[in-house]
């Protein structure tokens, strides 16, 4: 049972922001088995309640229903939990006080490190003074450590609140090795001047000594150092690209935990986590997510073909038309509405200088209609016919093809990181290819063992 | 065949190759009860009902490549034919519908209806037979997509006489002569005139970019319009004057069969149906065909004692094992539902919009899923048995036609009838389900099922909606 | 040991990736093979909702929302920084000098040692299409997405690779076809070894964020809808109108003010939410949708 080394899980914990002091609780997000093509469907699941005090977890209890803003409207922040395991003999296993125990250790042998930052305003300017950076420096002990957000350009005195971080006490019920990072509320942060005071909960940005309030991007040089797209920071509204200074209380980082034990090396591992907004639409999926970004980076863009499945194409399909049923299609198309052309992908194209005209025909793209047809795509998934769709799927250097046929791609009318038209990553297209072909292979497996055609009586054989 | 469609058929079909076509036409001759408009309205049913046949046997012979004991590279045979085969059968359903559009820019009744088998007539290729793919049953399928200067070819000879073998003696005629026929006439300005044609019908016509969803070759940059000049996979042709209706029916002849035995072209989806028939007959094995143990002409009709005893073609397979039947009643009704949609699709009035979504965008979203339906249950079906005892043979798909696919007169009704076949299919599916199947055919039909309910949705809001309207008009 | 609940439905289909068992609480294990990174990566670990797996975060970062992952790769190269979205180099070591004078020349093309030989991965396409009349016309260069077009590169971890680079500085975009000079770069791991995290010296703290809109509730009024509409909506309330084309609201239409009838994303029109809002009172006046509809 010797402990070889630490891993934090999840390897990447998102935490999501919200100003009530109620974390949001614990849920799972199934398939209806009578609606598959339906909304997933949102079940209570067990939920840990810490007492912010102690550090421990006072109880646990699966919820009857799922509320996401509190009784006074604010938005439960996601806090998640980060568990350290232990590998013992080529596995991983829960660390918990027993086995820290058979290892000659203690709960007080356990050290945690939270580094967080926002480099927003840094990532504009380009300078070192703007970043602004919290670290709780290592800990023992179970109170929360607050992770201040420190930056040479702020007013003395002032900081940005990124949540905190807590130690959770190991109990006989819980008894593993976990933390809790609270995100911080959703708050805005202002500068000395160029402010609007409601905006903003505290003025931090000291204007005199930093030149985030007032930067604007089209100082930048050369011209496309900026980030893409550009100008994305609130403005003064005079030119749409002077910053008003605002910062937010966003941040990623890491966090570590470290146990000294009497071998030469500390056992130590992180893992890291990330404070953004809400999921506004908590049983939908994006079609491609950061999941799927880190599993081809892990595993390659050619999944193996026991890794293929039907169920994956499925889920892929899905997300598809998750994502359609909360777009007005019509509009993204570039269909002419009452008000002109919606931003979209097919004013975005003419922004580039291709002819402006809707992506699609104009009369096929209703949201439900297409949902109908995702729908029906699903359903023959389901059959086991073999997804002809392949194909169609738009490929990673394909995106600059703004003619209809490459626009008409899938996913369609979809910005992609580039900018241009969405593609997926190239290990989900290379899978839906995979369950192509080992579809059509199964499905010729499942029919009858061959005989000759049956001749009908009087016909003729050669 | 038809009497009323048997009595105008000429008794010598003329037999044109394109090419004279082009250099000239000559005048047709006129059955004696007709106009030349009505007599064009007439041979565009008659294209129609070839169109859809053909569309149907191809379908059906493709479902029946694959099997277990299609080992190795056969097996990998078997399924590259089946995808040709259905891409063959999805280009009849763009020229089915061109040729819908032929029928609406000179003001004619749509056709989607097709002769329940068995029938034949002179401008029928071959009879009508749902068959598995077999070495004779391609020769049909390779001479009636011919183009006329091969058939004179040494090459063709064997392949001509195993085909009319295969049709019982009956010599094999190429589609091309109907569209010769057809061309000669919209040619002749003397029998069609400008007042014949009704330019207004373009935008109540189908076109490519909503019914091929934009997703065949020779699209590019050419402003969101059907390039006419470029022949698409799934071909679907607006006609919007006398000489793009020609381009069209041109282009169908080409897609069929190609002009000259000119094969420059490199692309093999890019061949006309017959090179693609011919390079499968070559490779088709002549004994052990890789196509599944399915019958003849599936029929959900039950055996009656005094049933006379059919042969060749005309015989029959009664799907009788009752899981089976239930499946093939299904089949039936979402047939059904894909040709009363497309009909349904069709139907607009003056004035409506077709530069927006309209309901119109949902009937041709659900005609694409109609597709999706056949081809899910026909794969289906060629797993179960087709008899109640048990037996190896399988079942198929028997696309039987439904009584009638008229369009009832008032808005209303017409969505009422959509709401009739989702209520059958609905049938349908409990009593499937109540079975006790396995596990991957009920997860289709739950999709099935949900799917449907949400297309009720839509349906019953639109009726009602219909019926307000119609009741305060 | 952890007393996480058991799901009681373990009809999970054969093949579900296993991050959407996690979410549908379908596999919570106990014991994960130290080697098993793909397990690791897609752990949900007890009480943490689904909102806080990678799972549910998007990745078509433009910039993104909760992370923009493209900064991910901007250090993958030992040696120089590359731009987060583009193939421009805009930092790099002092040290050695034909290094340092790589600042603002453009990355257009790496050799990478693929699974079936040598891929000569460009990072460089050409935007095409029909100009408004019609010609089919190239609009200019564009700088492929890392992620995708390094998806190769990531296997050649600790290795090194052969970088082709613009002879010149390049302050605007080049070319597939620009003339280049070759060198040979150290590629760093993409993962801490032996883990499923991101390796330590790839992304510092506040480096995932640091691209994305400041503060974030500014890119909720003004980035449009065809990013995200599965973590922020585009439209919702939705139902089937009398005419067969849906009607619904845009999600960031004020509620209550009318009609049902949705209104295209501008920040100037009038009816949807403003600025103001979304600073002063977004907790207030952004709504969770479930099964499509505003449910708080």
């Amino acid at each position: 049972m010797t402990i070889r080394g630490l891993r934090i899980l999840p390897p990447l914990a998102i935490a999501r922001l919200g100003s009530s002091p109620e974390p949001l609780e614990n849920y799972d997000v199934r398939v209806a088995e009578n609606d598959p093509p339906g909304f997933r469907k949102i079940h209570g699941a067990e939920t840990l309640v810490v007492d912010r005090h102690s550090g421990t977890i006072r109880r646990s209890y699966t919820p009857k229903s799922i509320r996401f803003k509190d009784r006074q409207g604010r938005v439960r922040p996601v806090a998640p939990f980060l568990e350290v395991w232990a590998d013992v003999d080529g596995a991983l296993v829960p660390l918990t006080a027993a086995l820290l125990a058979k290892n000659k250790l203690t709960i007080d042998d356990v050290e945690w490190r939270a580094q967080v930052g926002n480099h927003k305003a840094f990532r504009r300017t380009g300078k070192a003074p703007d970043r602004i950076d919290a670290d709780t420096g290592w800990f023992r002990g179970h109170r929360p450590h607050p992770l201040a957000g420190q930056c040479e350009n702020f007013l003395d005195g002032k900081s940005i609140p990124f949540g905190d971080v807590q130690f959770i006490r190991p109990s006989r019920r819980f008894p593993e090795i976990r933390l809790r990072f609270t995100p911080p509320k959703g708050l805005i942060y202002g500068a000395v001047a160029r402010h609007r005071k409601a905006d903003v909960a505290d003025i931090v940005y000291d204007s005199s000594r930093g030149t985030w309030s007032g930067y604007s991007d089209d100082d930048a040089v050369p011209p496309l150092i900026v980030t893409n797209p550009s100008s994305i920071y609130a403005n003064t509204g005079d030119d749409r690209t002077t910053s008003r200074g605002y910062l937010d209380d966003e941040c990623d980082g890491i966090v570590e935990v470290r146990i000294v034990t009497s071998r030469k090396k500390p056992l130590q591992a992180f893992a890291r986590i990330g404070a953004g907004p809400p999921d506004f639409a908590p049983d939908s999926f994006p079609v491609r997510t950061i999941a799927d970004d880190l599993e081809q980076a892990l595993l390659g863009p050619d999944p193996k073909d026991d890794e293929v499945s039907s169920a994956w194409t499925e889920e892929i399909i899905r997300r598809a038309f998750e994502t359609v049923r909360l777009q007005n299609t019509a509009a993204l198309n570039g269909n002419p509405l009452e008000g002109g052309v919606a931003n979209s992908m097919a004013s975005q194209d003419a922004g580039l200088g291709r002819a402006e005209e809707p992506i699609m025909a104009p009369a096929i793209v209703d949201s439900l209609a297409l949902q109908a047809l995702h729908q029906s795509v699903f359903a023959a998934l389901r059959s086991g016919s073999a997804p002809w769709f392949g194909q169609v799927l738009r490929q990673y250097d394909d995106v600059g093809d703004l003619t209809d046929r490459g626009r008409r791609r899938m996913p369609a009318m979809m910005r992609g990181s580039d900018g241009l038209h969405l593609a997926l990553t190239r290990r989900q297209r290379n899978a839906v290819l995979g369950s192509g072909n080992q579809q059509a292979t199964s499905e010729d497996a499942r029919a009858v063992t061959f005989t000759a055609p049956t001749t009908p009586p009087g016909k003729e054989t050669e | 065949m038809r009497p009323s469609y048997s009595r105008y058929l000429a008794p010598q079909p003329a037999r044109r190759s394109l090419q004279k076509a082009a250099a000239g036409p000559a005048k047709p001759s006129l059955p004696c009860e007709l106009s030349w408009h009505d007599y064009a309205v007439f041979l565009l049913h008659v294209a129609s009902e070839v169109e859809h046949a053909l569309m149907v046997q191809y379908l059906y012979a493709a479902y029946s490549l694959g099997g277990a004991a299609v080992a190795g590279i056969k097996h990998e045979d078997a399924r590259h034919w089946r995808e040709v085969i259905l891409g063959i059968a999805k280009e009849e359903m763009g020229h089915l519908i061109t040729v819908q559009n032929i029928l609406r820019l000179i003001g004619g009744p749509l056709h989607l209806e097709r002769e329940d088998y068995p029938f034949r007539s002179d401008f029928y290729p071959f009879n009508f037979v749902l068959e598995p793919a077999t070495k004779d049953s391609l020769t049909k399928y390779v001479v009636a997509e011919a183009p006329e200067d091969w058939l004179k070819t040494k090459e063709a000879e064997p392949i001509v006489e195993r085909a009319s073998k295969a049709d019982k003696g009956r010599a094999i005629l190429p589609v091309g002569a109907l569209y010769g026929k057809l061309i000669d006439l919209f040619s002749d300005r003397a029998a069609l005139t400008a007042d014949d044609f009704r330019t207004d019908t373009a935008p109540y016509q189908a076109n490519w970019d909503e019914w091929g969803r934009g997703y065949g070759d020779g699209q590019r940059g050419n402003m969101g319009l059907e390039s006419p000049r470029t022949t698409p996979h799934l071909l679907v042709m607006r006609t919007t004057d006398r000489h793009s209706v020609l381009d069209a029916l041109h282009s169908i002849a080409k897609q069929g069969e190609a002009p000259t035995l000119d094969t420059g072209k490199k692309d093999p989806d890019e061949k006309s149906h017959f090179e693609r028939f011919k390079k499968i007959y070559e490779a088709f094995p002549d004994r052990n065909p890789p196509s599944r143990n399915i019958p003849t002409n599936p029929t959900t009709e039950q055996p009656r004692e005094d049933e006379p005893k059919k042969h060749g073609t005309l015989a029959c397979a009664h799907i009788t094992n009752p899981r089976s039947l239930l499946w093939a009643h299904l089949f039936n009704v979402r047939y059904r539902k894909l040709l009363f949609t497309l009909k349904h699709a069709f139907h607009v009035r003056a004035g409506d919009a077709t530069d927006r979504p309209t309901a119109r965008g949902n009937l041709i979203a659900w005609t694409f899923g109609e597709m999706y339906n056949l081809r899910s249950i026909a794969g289906i079906l060629v797993t179960l048995p087709l008899q109640e005892g048990g037996g190896d043979e399988r079942a198929a798909p028997p696309f039987e036609v439904a009584y009638t696919l008229a369009l009832p007169d008032f808005d209303s009704d017409k969505w009422r009838v959509q709401r009739d076949l989702i209520q059958a299919s609905a049938r349908l599916i409990t009593e499937i389900d109540g079975i006790g199947i396995d596990e991957p055919h009920r997860e289709y039909l739950r999709a099935l099922r949900d799917h449907d309910r949400h297309e009720l949705e839509v349906v019953e809001t639109l009726l009602t909606a219909m019926e307000e309207q119609e009741a305060n008009a | 040991m952890t007393t996480k609940a058991r799901p009681k439905n373990r009809t999970a289909r054969a093949g579900v990736p296993l991050a959407v068992q996690a979410m549908e609480g379908q596999w919570a294990p106990k014991r994960i093979g130290s080697a098993a990174l793909h397990e690791q990566l897609s752990y949900r670990a007890a009480g943490n909702p689904p909102g806080t797996l990678p799972t549910t975060a998007i990745s078509n970062c433009f910039p993104g929302l909760e992370l923009d992952f493209r900064n991910v790769w901007k250090k993958l190269f030992v040696g120089i920084e590359m731009h987060e979205s583009d193939n421009l180099v805009v930092g790099t070591d002092l040290d050695p000098e034909e290094i340092r004078n790589l600042r603002f020349h453009r990355l257009v093309k790496v050799v990478i040692p693929g699974p079936e030989g040598r891929i000569d991965q460009p990072l460089v396409i050409n935007v095409h299409g029909p100009n408004p009349r019609g010609r089919d016309t190239n609009f200019g260069p564009q700088a492929l997405e890392w992620s995708n077009a390094f998806a190769y590169l990531v296997a050649a971890g600790g290795k090194k690779v052969t970088c082709e680079f613009t002879r010149e500085r390049e302050d605007n975009p080049v070319g597939p076809d620009a003339p280049t000079r070759r060198m040979t770069l150290l590629v760093r791991n993409f993962f801490e070894p032996g883990s499923a995290v991101i390796a330590r010296d790839l992304v510092e703290p506040g480096q995932l964020t640091q691209s994305l809109c400041s503060p974030w509730q500014n890119d909720y009024r003004e980035c449009a809808c065809y990013y995200w509409a599965a973590s922020r909506p585009d439209y919702v309330n939705v139902e089937a109108g009398p005419q067969g084309p849906s009607s619904g609201e845009n999600w960031m239409q004020v509620r209550g003010s009318g009609a049902q009838q949705y209104q295209p994303d501008d920040f100037s029109s009038a009816g949807l939410l403003t600025y103001e809002d979304i600073f002063r009172r977004w907790e207030k006046v952004l709504r969770f949708e479930i099964a499509g509809h505003d449910t708080d």
